[in-house]
């Protein structure tokens, strides 16, 4: 097998459950596909909401690949595809404090833990981070982990001011960028379309769309640079 | 561009060997709860039970309190005095509005027994 990686790996990884791992997922997918880039998905969650999304509409983004796995199958799968795979390779992770999580979260370039304006997902990426960093000393690997907040209120409560003002405190970094509460992100699964496949005649969509452009532009200008093989670049 | 942008992506790669075994030793070191029974030949260290899960909380379900609204009275000192020492000779001790609510119930007034709670301030 030749062992040149042609893609960068991304974990959408929390030890919760409903912080928007499969949401923020598909959403950033989307946006990878529709500038051109092959992006394959491993599908984790118990749930499968990403593998039951390329089944019911194939003819969406079809550049986007989605391999349902189980945890036994996980390492063995990842071992193959990171030589193999073009572009971008996804892994959205159960939301569990497991073994398959903290090795995905590892292994990853980029570790991306979304949370809710609620302290119990920040609690909980905290403790991730804690034991990836750990897992990167003993393995020497850099580990960079980045906290996504979405689904905020536009109105922005007290509630959430408050939380987004402990969030710093917590030490897991985070993304400037923030995906407010809108319907695009919320339709996805329901519509088929993540929001750059979406009727850009409507306003919430162009919103979503130009969040979705400054989060990923914030992701790749922390993941590794690809490497061109040596023939194609001579 | 980061100093990291600059290296290599071959440079970032795993070798997933080693990912596999420090991931299986951390597990065992730090209580990380493996889904999966890992292989018996391929791996020295047996899958972790998941935490126990806590016992349910033992404290008293408490029904909604009614909404509250504000009355001023005035009454003569000596009334306020005494309210205030039949409270405190409650067992256990009670609040002065405890004492008026429990009167105005013996009173024939229908008041639920989730408002009149002896110690609001230790009713959590």
């Amino acid at each position: 097998m030749d062992k040149t990686r042609k893609c960068r790996l991304i974990a959408f990884a929390s030890p919760k459950g409903g912080v928007g791992k499969s949401t923020s997922c598909l959403a950033v997918a989307g946006a990878l596909a529709h500038a051109g880039n092959k992006v394959t998905i491993l599908d984790l969650d118990l749930n499968r909401s990403i593998e039951g999304w390329r089944v019911r509409f194939p003819k969406v983004a079809p550049s986007i690949r989605v391999i349902g796995l189980t945890e036994d199958e996980f390492l063995a799968a990842l071992k193959e595809l990171y030589y193999t795979v073009e572009g971008y390779l996804l892994i959205d992770v159960a939301g569990a404090f497991s073994t398959v999580t903290t090795a995905a979260a590892t292994a990853a370039d980029l570790t991306i833990s979304p949370a809710k304006a609620s302290a119990l997902d920040v609690i909980e990426a905290r403790k991730l981070n804690n034991e990836i960093r750990l897992l990167g000393d003993k393995i020497n690997k850099p580990i960079k982990h980045r906290l996504l907040l979405n689904e905020l209120s536009g109105i922005w409560p007290s509630y959430q001011r408050a939380m987004l003002a402990q969030v710093g405190k917590a030490g897991v970094p985070m993304f400037k960028t923030f995906l407010m509460q809108r319907a695009p992100f919320a339709e996805m699964f329901l519509t088929g379309l993540p929001p750059h496949y979406a009727d850009t005649a409507r306003e919430p969509v162009r919103n979503a769309i130009e969040q979705l452009d400054e989060l990923v532009a914030e992701i790749l200008a922390e993941l590794p640079a690809i490497q061109q093989p040596a023939q194609e670049a001579a | 561009m980061t100093d990291k942008q600059n290296k290599s992506i071959a440079e970032t790669d795993i070798d997933f060997e080693i990912l596999t075994r420090v991931v299986d030793e951390h597990a065992a070191e730090r209580g990380v709860p493996s889904h999966v029974l890992p292989a018996k030949h391929t791996s020295p260290v047996k899958a972790v039970e998941a935490p126990r899960q806590r016992k349910p909380s033992t404290l008293k379900v408490v029904e909604p309190e009614a909404p509250l609204r504000k009355l001023t009275l005035e009454l003569p000192e000596y009334v306020i005095d005494l309210l205030v020492e039949v409270a405190r000779k409650q067992k256990p001790r009670a609040t002065a509005r405890y004492v008026v609510l429990a009167a105005l119930r013996k009173y024939g007034l229908d008041i639920k027994e989730a408002d009149i709670t002896p110690d609001r301030r230790r009713s959590a």
